[in-house]
């Protein structure tokens, strides 16, 4: 493989990202499903970067999911994201932060509608007044999260603790970085490094001293595809294309897998539990599983976060391989104690997947 | 400053500059033919074996080379055309001033730039390469992989860059499907036990001969015809590449592992020319190539003195661009004997004006 060769594609594919003031919108599910990635961004940004983030109590879901499936209108959609951009405006911003890649993509989806139907948008600027008496401007910015960490990845670089290193030979972790499929793929040029070869988390990885493995089977779906999943008959779909992708890298050895949206963090964490299950296979070395981080966990990480106070132990695969590999300092007693100091309940221990 | 004065000058030293130079140079006429490479012959310099009776390139070229030796001037790097109503001026990087009162272009045309199909893996993958670049192999008899090794498995995907909206490219460019046939069954003669597969959109062979070839690469040489379309290339941990395409008569997705893949590009318009003169510039048509390939000639640009031929003005092969070029070199032999009666009629006024 041709390194050189990518880079002609990610020198292609740039974008403006703005430098600070961010209205942060958040994901619906990823509170859920990995309660500390969130808030580990918002204190990168405010505490390690010094920059002003605001959080709205008062925005709301974008209706993606929703969408996605065919149980809300396109109409609904787009007058709930003109919603959002009046808070943002009614908040002073102007740069719109979006934390979820479905809700990325939808906001891209309906910016691009408007811009070729300006009609449309005048209907549902009538739609949200008739409905809430507000008014929405279109944002001057508009980017996913991990574009903000990109554009601040040698600076998070340069402050970090720990680095993308496996201490006990010397040698860059590998790799593997999974881009949410809206990200890129439904608009190519709004992404960091195009669709085909997206650069947005190999930059990062590099950055943190990494190496990313580049499997057959990187472009595919992580498995979550909205149909694929909340439809149950189909669920077979969903764990099948997991397991063909997991199939794909295990050659490479991963030691990590990096991605930026709330499914595929939750797809390839859960279901390496339901395919050791299923089908008694692990991935990691000596039963353990390949660990999942979203983003902003690795660069936590890196800067020295806690990783109980980042919430880890919420995920399904272990994460204590890559800790020893990467060297954080950590207290294993205390992986379920919560902020309060009371025991949190423990998982059960599965057959084969290993859990500390 | 050189000045230098001729009755056509031709620009682009390939088959169709050269053949119109050895038919102008014929009737009498005074002619240049300027080329922008340090060797002229065009694209035909680029290949080893013509189809479809696998005739030797140079043999074809060097007779026209001969011929026009004299008459070519090389690494010309065009700086300026004008036009006056009387002639041309053309001015290259030396300061050399070339004026005619006709101007021939035949700039031919651009190998299709593979990298645009970013999911096809070219620049970035080892072994996947261009037709252009296989038949370079093929000249200097040094078919191998970047390991050193002879490849057993070869796909060649037609169409790149040709009848793809996605690049811009609506047009079919007519000679690839041949090519990639005349390289499959070049493999299977050199490479014993090669297994070829080419994937195609439509086999597109008008040409005579050419179902003699296409035959012949199914009956002699085993060569696999699969109706699909390429979507993605991948490379496996042990260097093979993972295509996955879809299989159009099935209906079907598959993949194939391989250990080459060759990329039929199409071809596209030089535009070295028309970027430097709107007058060129003006006359491209819908396809980006010269003229309005229309049957009635008399609504071609080819009128005022400049006049277009060869691959500049569509796809060709060889022959056809020969036979194109050979035609509109007797259109500029009756424009120069037309501007030449019209001066000595002009004359003849004169000195019956001056003398009554």
């Amino acid at each position: 493989m041709k390194v050189d060769g990518k880079k002609v594609f990610w020198n292609e594919y740039q974008k403006d990202i703005a430098d600070d003031q961010y209205y942060f919108v958040r994901s619906c599910i990823r509170q859920n499903f990995f309660p500390g990635a969130e808030e580990a961004f918002i204190r990168i940004l405010r505490n390690d970067l010094g920059k002003d983030l605001y959080t709205d109590p008062n925005h709301t879901t974008c209706t993606g999911i929703g969408y996605h499936v065919d149980l809300v209108k396109l109409e609904t959609t787009m007058t709930v994201i003109a919603r959002q951009f009046s808070l943002m405006a009614e908040a002073g911003y102007h740069n719109f932060v979006i934390s979820c890649v479905t809700s990325f993509g939808l906001y891209n989806e309906i910016l691009d509608i408007w811009e070729k139907h300006p009609e449309i948008e005048e209907q549902v600027r009538d739609y949200l007044y008739r409905s809430t008496e507000r008014e929405f401007r279109i944002p001057e910015n508009l980017v996913h999260a991990s574009d903000i960490i990109f554009k601040f990845k040698d600076q998070i670089a340069a402050k970090t603790r720990y680095k993308l290193v496996n201490q006990y030979t010397g040698k860059p972790l590998q790799v593997v970085e999974h881009i949410g499929c809206h990200y890129a793929k439904i608009f190519p040029e709004k992404g960091i490094g195009g669709a085909e070869h997206p650069y947005v988390l190999a930059g990062l990885i590099e950055s943190l001293g990494g190496e990313v493995i580049d499997y057959p089977e990187k472009r595919m779906c992580c498995g979550f595809g909205f149909r694929q999943y909340f439809i149950k008959a189909s669920r077979g779909y969903s764990l099948s294309c997991t397991y063909r992708k997991m199939k794909s890298m295990e050659p490479y050895q991963p030691d990590l897998i990096v991605t930026n949206c709330p499914g595929c963090n939750f797809f390839f964490d859960r279901w390496q539990y339901v395919i050791s299950e299923t089908k008694g296979e692990t991935y990691g070395e000596e039963g353990n599983g390949i660990p999942v981080l979203t983003y902003e966990e690795v660069a936590a990480l890196a800067l020295g976060y806690d990783p109980w106070h980042l919430g880890l132990q919420m995920h399904q695969v272990a994460v204590e391989p890559l800790l020893g590999k990467m060297g954080v300092d950590y207290d294993p007693a205390v992986k379920y104690i919560g902020f309060s100091g009371k025991q949190l309940s423990k998982p059960q221990i599965p057959d084969l997947l290993k859990v500390y | 400053m050189k000045r230098t004065e001729a009755d056509c000058i031709i620009i682009g030293a390939g088959p169709a500059g050269l053949k119109a130079g050895t038919i102008l140079q014929s009737l009498g006429y005074k002619i240049f033919i300027l080329e922008k490479e340090y060797q002229p012959g065009g694209k035909l310099l680029l290949w080893n074996t013509l189809f479809p009776h696998d005739e030797s390139a140079m043999e074809i070229l060097n007779p026209l080379l001969k011929d026009q030796k004299k008459n070519i001037m090389t690494s010309v790097q065009i700086e300026t055309i004008t036009k006056s109503p009387e002639e041309f001026t053309v001015a290259d990087q030396n300061q050399t001033i070339y004026t005619s009162p006709a101007l021939f272009i035949s700039t031919g045309f651009k190998p299709f730039n593979a990298g645009r199909k970013e999911e096809y893996g070219y620049g970035i993958y080892d072994n996947v390469i261009t037709s252009v670049e296989l038949e370079d192999k093929l000249k200097n008899n040094n078919i191998t992989m970047t390991n050193g090794k002879v490849p057993g498995k070869v796909a060649m995907i037609h169409c790149v860059g040709s009848r793809d909206i996605k690049v811009g490219n609506e047009y079919c460019s007519s000679v690839c499907c041949i090519t990639g046939i005349k390289q499959a069954m070049e493999l299977g003669k050199r490479i014993p036990g090669i297994q070829v597969s080419c994937l195609y959109m439509d086999l597109r062979l008008n040409g005579r001969f050419y179902e003699d070839n296409y035959k012949m690469a199914q009956m002699s040489h085993k060569i696999q015809f699969i109706r699909g379309r390429l979507s993605e290339t991948n490379e496996d941990v042990d260097g093979s590449l993972v295509i996955r395409y879809e299989d159009t008569l099935a209906g079907k997705p598959a993949k194939m592992i391989v250990d080459m893949i060759v990329l039929l590009v199409g071809m596209q318009l030089d535009k070295s020319v028309s970027r430097i003169c709107p007058l060129i510039n003006e006359q491209t048509g819908t396809d980006g190539f010269f003229g309005t390939g229309k049957i009635d000639f008399s609504s071609n640009p080819q009128k005022d003195g400049l006049f277009f031929a060869g691959a500049c003005t569509g796809p060709k092969n060889i022959t056809e661009s020969m036979n194109e070029a050979s035609r509109v070199a007797f259109e500029v032999h009756h424009f120069l004997k037309n501007s030449l009666i019209s001066e000595i009629h002009d004359r003849h006024d004169r000195f019956r004006l001056q003398n009554s």
